[in-house]
């Protein structure tokens, strides 16, 4: 183990992790007014950039007020177990291949293990107990309420969350999103001359299409946001919170969304494999460097193909948010249950019989 | 009885009968300016110009005495072109000042134009203007509203017994104004307002006070003398007015003397007592006065309830079943007006209304059995008043005063327990002929006033119940 | 009622409708034209007729208002509060005139009943106040409201 890379990953991820939370506010504002036909937050900072900013230091010295009526050990501590899974699963997620460094082995992933997806889903479904703390915390109806939608949806999705990357997992025969990334680089089929990349949307359609779902419903984002239901339940299970614990949830929503963009770029969109151009680019402006600045060109080419990759899908989230209503709840279900879960098991099924004949 | 027909409606009348009465009777209204039910007729207005079968022209309702089997038709056209163009010719010199005007809103020209005028002019011609002379304390006029109906005229030639008012000039110039332009000396002034179709003649007490849609009325009875004429009290949020008379053929027919017209502003005046006075302390409550007076009336020697023949007949038997039941020894005697001590003394002041006696019910104070107030020395006095009997010259070391009293009068009093005025309470009071009348609660007493057999009950109940307020 | 309404089998998903709520929102987000007005420095223009903070006309300095009372006769909200008094120059005019703002609802009833063209509704709009406000006579006489 090197420690010093390893530390400064871990940095890395988490400062990166932390900034999206206000780009994502302010994206999420700014986007969803302009949707609207609206200006959105414009005052503060050049295009109401310092908003987000603004909004933050309002978090940090709002009143927080201890409510008599709540637990409030689990009251305190529900956003803390919200939030810090959200980070613990991008620790699997590779955000560049690998290099050689002043002769170091750099592997762009903060742990590599063996099981890989198993381990972001194990985590990532911690995450629901906050949201069911909270909501049994807060000692009130709506809250309540909210937090048992939450962990119907949740059941319920992530069975085909998870029966739907098993299609992928065949494909590559590994549960390591580094073998994932990395096996999703090589040809599939050429067309005019240009190899296309073995990217997992293209060998799982009908997984990506299943998967993406499962994402949003795992995230609480709309349409599925029945934990939330404002219309319904006031404000679902944070209906209690406020100023800094607010916030966590707040948070917590967000950097869930980045690892679900992040896992959906690992999965299906080849992670850190560079996007159409960069290798010409790459060419064009390293190719006659040395080779340790390759090297890092190269990598940075990565990391920033795989961060657009994330942008598009968070950008996905908030376009989705403001364009489709929200699910009833039986509707979530029946969704859930007759739809998601026959389709994977067929996905499943499929991919199996096509890689025993070798096609995938 | 004979008949008549009006607009289709057989009416049986008596002999004599105008026929604007006669269509009253039946629901069809006929206008009038210058008719008025308690006055001469002099048709002058020709504003209730009605058709009558086999007549050859519109004739006047109010001087046309009805015959047996007379067809008279009111909805006719030529009656409703008459009524207009009566209106047009009374609107020519009528400037548009109801904004102004403290008629609006009850005015018989403003009723009448909508009811029966037009809504244009046809008249571009300067409207005359006169100087107006100063009517004495009661009455403000404007003789630019006038419409020369000489009501105002008649009234104080034949009700009023003055006549003071006469119509100068002639022709469009008309002033109906007093003789030499003196103020107007009757004591009954107010009517001239009240029988005045137009603006011409108003109330300078109630100008600009408040609008006439805008008052409450009740009707109740006049507490000013045992005359007890019927008045209409008008009032709104508590406050009152201004009284008008009420129609009583057998009392005061259609009119009311100035004296019993603004006798409400004594109920309503600034330094009446309206909490608890004592010429000892400023913070006295009744609770602690009511306790003091009962002990004053355990220990006292000799007590005199001195009850004023203005209060109601229910308040009087109050008192005397208090006195029999908690003061036996006390001497009991009625004061109101000085010289007027029994009904027998009593009698018309002058040919119209006002009576000698100023208190409303000296005649009930007898039915009582009440005696008249000797003059004697005593060592308390309790003295009660609703305000209009005149305040007896008492010997007595402790004086208790129950009732309306300003502060001037309660500086005679030791201690003065405020209660209520002839405006706010219900009640029956008696006049000089025997006829038992309704006053009616108008308006609510302010500040802490408590009725009179309020303040018995509380002086009744023997301590076993505390903290009475 | 539970109407059934047959969907196409490939509508498992709505696929093509999601999508083409998507694309509809992303041509807002992209090409329309935002409705937002940028208050304090943009203003809507208002009408003549919009109805707005009360003043009293004036003509030469005396004010138009004869304490006629229709004006509160009229006021659904019972907010107009007038004290009628005599003075040299005219014989009746309003010695207090209050609109209780907080109460009044700006119907223009008051506009439409007065005889005189005293009291009037102006263009004003912006009237939010720090504390409950009675607007005096002074301050009505004073309001010409861009008209």
């Amino acid at each position: 183990m090197d420690f010093p890379i390893l530390w400064m990953k871990i940095a890395v991820v988490l400062v990166g992790l932390l900034a999206t939370v206000p780009i994502m506010l302010f994206v999420e504002r700014r986007g969803s007014a302009l949707m609207q036909d609206r200006l959105g937050p414009n005052r503060i900072g050049p295009f109401g950039l310092l908003q987000a900013a603004l909004d933050v230091v309002k978090f940090l010295f709002k009143e927080d007020r201890a409510l008599r009526h709540t637990n409030q050990a689990y009251f305190t501590l529900a956003p803390w177990i919200a939030v810090v899974p959200a980070f613990m699963t991008f620790a699997v997620i590779p955000f560049a291949s690998s290099m050689d460094w002043d002769g170091r082995h750099v592997s762009f992933q903060i742990a590599n293990l063996d099981v890989g997806i198993l381990y972001c889903f194990a985590i990532a479904s911690l995450g629901v107990y906050g949201i069911i703390i909270a909501g049994w915390a807060s000692n009130n109806k709506y809250s309540l309420m909210g937090s048992l939608r939450s962990s119907a949806q949740m059941i319920s999705y992530e069975l085909s969350m998870g029966l739907s990357v098993i299609g992928i997992i065949l494909s590559f025969s590994s549960l390591k999103l580094g073998d994932i990334a990395l096996g999703q680089g090589q040809a599939f089929f050429t067309v005019f001359g240009h190899t296309i990349p073995k990217w997992g949307v293209l060998i799982q359609p009908l997984g990506f299409i299943l998967f993406l779902i499962s994402v949003f419903a795992e995230t609480n984002r709309l349409p599925f946001d029945l934990p939330e239901g404002e219309s319904e339940l006031v404000a679902g299970y944070h209906l209690e919170y406020g100023s800094m614990k607010f916030a966590l949830f707040f948070m917590a929503e967000y950097i869930n969304m980045a690892v679900a963009s992040a896992l959906v770029t690992t999965l299906f969109f080849g992670g850190w494999q560079m996007l159409p151009g960069f290798p010409y680019l790459h060419h064009v402006l390293f190719g006659s460097a040395e080779f340790q600045t390759q090297e890092i060109a190269r990598v940075g080419f990565e990391a920033l193909s795989f961060l657009s990759k994330i942008a598009f899908f968070m950008w996905l989230f908030v376009w989705v948010r403001w364009t489709i209503p929200r699910f009833r709840f039986d509707q979530l279900m029946h969704f859930g249950w007759k739809v998601m879960f026959p389709l994977s098991l067929l996905n499943v099924v499929l991919t199996a019989y096509l890689v025993m004949k070798g096609v995938l | 009885m004979p008949k008549c027909t009006i607009d289709g409606r057989e009416v049986e009348f008596q002999a004599g009968e105008n026929i604007v009465n006669i269509a009253k009777r039946v629901g069809v209204d006929v206008p009038v300016f210058c008719y008025h039910p308690g006055l001469s007729v002099v048709a002058q207005c020709r504003m209730c110009l009605v058709e009558v079968e086999k007549m050859p022209k519109l004739q006047t309702a109010c001087s046309t005495p009805a015959t047996d089997g007379m067809v008279v038709r009111t909805t006719s056209d030529s009656v409703k072109k008459a009524r207009a163009s009566t209106m047009e010719f009374l609107l020519v010199n009528h400037p548009l000042d109801c904004p102004v005007c403290d008629k609006s809103g009850e005015c018989d020209l403003q009723d009448n134009s909508f009811a029966h005028g037009s809504a244009y002019m046809r008249s571009t011609e300067e409207r005359r203007t006169f100087v107006d002379v100063d009517m004495g304390p009661v009455i403000q006029k404007n003789m630019n509203r006038c419409i020369h109906c000489t009501r105002c005229i008649r009234f104080g030639d034949e009700v009023a017994g003055v006549r003071e008012m006469v119509a100068i000039q002639r022709g469009n110039m008309t002033d109906i104004t007093t003789i030499d332009g003196l103020p107007l000396s009757t004591q009954y002034a107010g009517n001239y307002a009240d029988i005045c179709p137009t603006g011409a003649l108003t109330l300078k007490d109630f100008r600009f006070k408040k609008r006439a849609w805008f008052l409450k009325k009740t009707p109740s009875v006049c507490g000013g003398c045992s005359k007890g004429c019927a008045t209409e009290v008008h009032h709104e949020n508590g406050s009152i007015y201004r009284t008008l008379p009420r129609v009583s053929p057998g009392v005061n027919k259609y009119w009311l003397c100035d004296e019993g017209r603004f006798l409400f502003n004594h109920a309503q005046e600034e330094d009446r007592v309206r909490e608890v006075w004592t010429k000892t302390s400023s913070e006295a409550t009744w609770a602690e006065e009511i306790q003091k007076f009962r002990s004053t009336l355990a220990q006292a020697g000799s007590v005199v309830f001195a009850v004023g023949s203005d209060l109601t007949l229910e308040e009087m038997k109050a008192i005397q079943v208090f006195v029999s039941q908690h003061a036996p020894s006390a001497v009991l005697g009625h004061f109101g007006t000085p010289g007027i001590l029994t009904s027998s003394e009593d009698g018309p002041e002058d040919s119209i209304l006002r009576m000698k006696s100023k208190t409303a019910n000296l005649m009930g104070a007898e039915k009582l059995g009440f005696k008249p107030l000797q003059k004697a020395s005593f060592d308390v006095a309790i003295v009660f008043t609703a305000g209009r009997a005149v305040l007896p010259e008492l010997q007595a070391k402790h004086k208790i005063g129950v009732g309306l009293f300003i502060t001037k009068e309660a500086e005679r009093f030791d201690v003065v327990l405020p209660s209520l005025s002839m405006f706010e309470k219900d009640g029956t009071i008696v006049n000089h002929a025997g006829i038992e009348q309704r006053l009616r609660r108008v308006v609510p007493p302010r500040g802490h006033c408590k009725s009179i057999s309020e303040v018995l009950m509380l002086l009744a109940n023997t301590g076993k119940k505390q903290g009475v307020a | 009622m539970l109407i059934k309404r047959k969907a196409p089998w490939w509508n498992v998903f709505y696929l093509i409708e999601v999508i083409s709520g998507l694309l509809i929102t992303m041509k807002h987000f992209l090409f329309k034209k935002t409705a937002t007005l940028q208050f304090p420095e943009e203003r809507r223009e208002y009408s003549d007729r919009y109805r707005g903070l009360h003043y009293i006309k004036t003509v030469n300095n005396v004010e138009n208002c004869t304490a006629c009372m229709l004006c509160p006769t009229v006021c659904p909200a019972e907010c107009i509060h007038i004290v009628a008094e005599e003075r040299a120059d005219k014989e009746k005019y309003p010695a207090r005139f209050e609109i209780d703002l907080l109460r009044c609802c700006f119907c223009g009833m008051c506009e439409e009943a007065c005889p005189k063209d005293a009291i009037k509704l102006s263009n004003i709009y912006e009237m939010a106040q720090v504390e409950r406000i009675v607007l005096e006579k002074d301050v009505l006489l004073d309001q010409r409201g861009g008209k």
